[in-house]
């Protein structure tokens, strides 16, 4: 039975249709339109080229700590990007190089310099718990005058972070692409006959522990607030899931009472996966940061690892009897290599696009790297014959690999760059479970 | 405890004993009787199966036979990647020469070098201009043109922003990279000196997720290998993503990209 005439409800959905478009069409997104002439035409030969950049990072003679500090901390940076030919110290033109003396761009030019970085720092002489530090950046096929300059003033406790910011910034005006040291790493180590959770800048400045020495804490990773979460197991109980807050631990109320084996978040952090233990196997959840909503994802018996790409994709290991060994599924489907153990996937953010990269057990109870695309195409060994390599982890800014081996007899953590594919030793720390993560963005007056 | 009522009455334990007695006796008894028989049971053989005969109807077997193989292969992960070394590149020049004929024809294009400069080496990669010439571009007297832009650019310029400049700078070669990465000149198929000069351009239409979605090649090199080498590549290439823009400056990378494939750095034997 009609009670409404047809007419009547057409003709209201049709003004309700042209009320709102307007509105939806205000409401998308609307990208800026592309330069489409910005590239122009470029000549493909089929060679391989490649041009490293030299640039000069101008010495300083200040006696003054903080410059001290952010002049070798953007240095060190720098040189581990592995991206430029950074002209010596030692090669310096002479000339004064203190905190407003101008810089001699013909004299490096001269040294063959493309571009010059120029940061110092000093003590505000009416607050001397406060540093002005100063950055600039020259490209010499432009000329004479800086394409980059920014002075802070910052609280000296901080110096060394905004010099980190410096950099950052710094590398994004050299590249389009803002740097990615302004980062911390999370993993876990050992401590006696228990495993400690630890916590170290990117550059292995202030290394501390920060789990309790009275339980083996695993799995760590970066959340919400630059608060560490982890998982705790005290006497052989099941392992419970913590969230680490202003130095003070309190647990997360999850819907399990089996062990929690790991937890990870998506980029903006408004998403929680954990690895579950069940009766047979372990499954992937996922939910909100507080523990709150969290559904079933994966597909396979075990499920541990979870890991979330910078697009969204949730990768984890899975495996079961029947599958044999344990491989990385991305979104549910199987992209590692069948044959080999797969183990500790990450997503790095690259120049290139996203790469998918985790280690893989070989002969000898070994482990070695492999980058493959996002969706597991295009496999690539980064290491080999070095040792045993794990627990890859990204630079926010895709640029460098940090990851444990054992290389030389040298065990530590290591630095690859994902550019120059130069691998260099970070710290002789070594442990499990490694997580690299940016730090909170500063208040607005202290951003470079 | 002690005076307290008993728990089994006298004539109770009386009847008990009797009872024990009677039941050992009756058991020595039989014994004795069973050893005293002479009944003897002889045990039978047991009887041999009947054969009963059958009819066997053959059947065929609903399992699929095996494939022949051979044994299992081992999976092997590639070797670890290398990275190529650079090539340097030498500009094209001419040195004066005693043996150069005395025709017009004779004369080079290519701009002359200095009396005392290097050869470059038999193998070397001679293109007509280097890659990242770092010199400084002369743009003549300083400019009085109004509106924006740097005393230090040039006529022909027209960004503005220099930082933006320099990051369009990279992300070209890194898209020139990526295009060089996948094509390879005919070598073999052309002769070397024609294949030098040959290219030809092609619009390459990009995605919104930065993969080709189709390609238009412009015109034609003059030579049908080469165009079908172009054209192979660029089927090739299509679906694939291109490397993403700087995230400082997102829209560098327009709906449309023009590589110009040119068989300049084939390396002809």
């Amino acid at each position: 039975m009609q009670v409404i005439p047809k007419f009547l409800v057409r003709g209201v959905a049709l003004a309700l249709a042209l009320a709102l478009a307007p509105v939806v069409a205000l409401a998308q997104e609307k990208k800026p339109p592309a330069d489409e002439s910005a590239l122009g035409e470029f000549v493909v030969t089929g060679t391989a080229h490649e041009h490293v950049t030299r640039l000069a990072i101008l010495p300083s003679l200040s006696p003054d700590m903080a410059d001290v500090v952010v002049r070798g901390v953007v240095r060190r940076d720098f040189q581990l990007t592995g991206m430029f030919d950074l002209i010596a110290d030692k090669k310096a033109p002479e000339g004064l190089y203190g905190f407003n003396d101008p810089v001699d761009v013909d004299a490096w030019k001269k040294l063959g310099a493309e571009v010059i970085v120029k940061v110092a720092a000093r003590a505000v002489p009416k607050d001397k718990t406060k540093v002005e530090v100063h950055g600039l950046c020259y490209f010499l096929n432009v000329g004479k005058d800086p394409v980059y300059q920014k002075t802070l003033v910052v609280d000296r406790s901080i110096a060394r972070v905004t010099a980190h910011r410096i950099t950052d910034a710094l590398l994004g005006a050299i590249t389009g692409r803002p740097g990615g040291f302004a980062s911390h790493f999370t993993f876990s180590g050992k401590w006696g006959t228990n495993r400690r959770i630890f916590s170290m800048d990117s550059d292995g400045n202030d290394l501390k522990p920060v789990s309790s020495p009275d339980v083996t804490a695993i799995a760590p990773t970066w959340g919400p607030g630059a608060d560490i979460f982890y998982t705790v197991s005290k006497n052989y109980a099941p392992f419970k899931l913590m969230q680490l807050s202003g130095g003070t631990p309190k647990a997360i109320k999850v819907p399990f009472r089996t062990s929690i084996y790991s937890v990870d978040f998506n980029k903006d952090k408004t998403k929680m996966a954990i690895a579950v233990a069940g009766k047979l196997g372990s499954a992937i959840y996922v939910g909100n940061p507080d523990g709150s909503g969290m559904k079933k994802v994966s597909t396979t018996p075990l499920a541990t690892h979870p890991v979330w790409s910078p697009s969204g994709k949730l990768a984890w290991i899975g495996g079961g009897a029947r599958n044999g060994t344990q491989r990385v599924y991305v979104d549910g489907k199987a992209i590692s290599p069948a044959g080999f153990t797969a183990a500790a996937p990450t997503f790095c953010d690259t120049a290139d696009g996203i790469r998918l990269v985790y280690a893989v057990e070989v002969r000898g109870n070994r482990q070695e790297l492999v980058m493959s695309s996002e969706r597991g195409g295009g496999i690539a060994r980064l290491t080999q014959h070095q040792g045993s390599n794990s627990y890859p982890a990204c630079s926010p800014d895709g640029r460098m690999l940090a990851f444990f081996s054992t290389r030389g007899g040298k065990k530590g953590m290591y630095f690859m760059s994902l550019k120059r594919w130069k691998t260099q030793l970070l710290t002789r720390q070594y442990g499990q479970s490694l997580r690299w993560d940016a730090l909170p963005p500063p208040p607005k007056s202290e951003q470079p | 405890m002690g005076g307290g009522t008993r728990t089994f009455a006298p004539g109770e334990v009386l009847i008990a004993g009797l009872l024990a007695v009677v039941v050992e006796t009756g058991f020595f008894l039989l014994l004795g009787f069973a050893g005293t028989s002479r009944l003897h049971i002889k045990a039978r053989d047991k009887a041999p199966p009947r054969e009963i005969p059958i009819a066997v109807q053959p059947v065929i077997d609903p399992l699929p036979l095996l494939k022949l193989g051979s044994k299992k292969v081992k999976a092997k992960l590639p070797d670890m990647w290398k990275k190529q070394a650079p090539v340097k590149q030498y500009e094209e020049k001419s040195a004066p020469s005693p043996d150069a004929k005395q025709t017009p024809d004779a004369i080079t294009s290519a701009p002359v070098a200095t009396a005392d400069a290097e050869a470059p080496p038999p193998d070397a990669e001679v293109v007509k201009k280097v890659d990242e010439n770092l010199q400084p571009i002369d743009a003549g007297p300083t400019p009085t043109i109004p509106g924006e832009g740097s005393p230090n650019g040039v006529k022909q310029g027209t960004e503005t922003d220099p930082l933006k400049a320099r990051a369009v700078s990279m992300y070209t070669m890194k898209i020139l990279g990526w295009f060089n990465a996948r094509f390879r000149p005919p070598v073999g198929q052309i002769p070397c000196d024609e294949l030098k000069k040959l290219s030809v351009g092609v619009a390459a239409n990009v995605g919104g997720d930065r993969s080709v979605s189709g390609f238009t090649i412009n015109g034609s090199s003059g030579n049908p290998v080469f165009d079908a080498k172009v054209r192979s590549t660029m089927q090739s290439i299509v679906g694939q993503q291109l490397p993403p823009p700087p995230p400082l400056y997102p829209d560098i990378l327009g709906s449309t990209v023009h590589p110009r494939f040119s068989g300049a750095g084939a390396k002809c034997r």
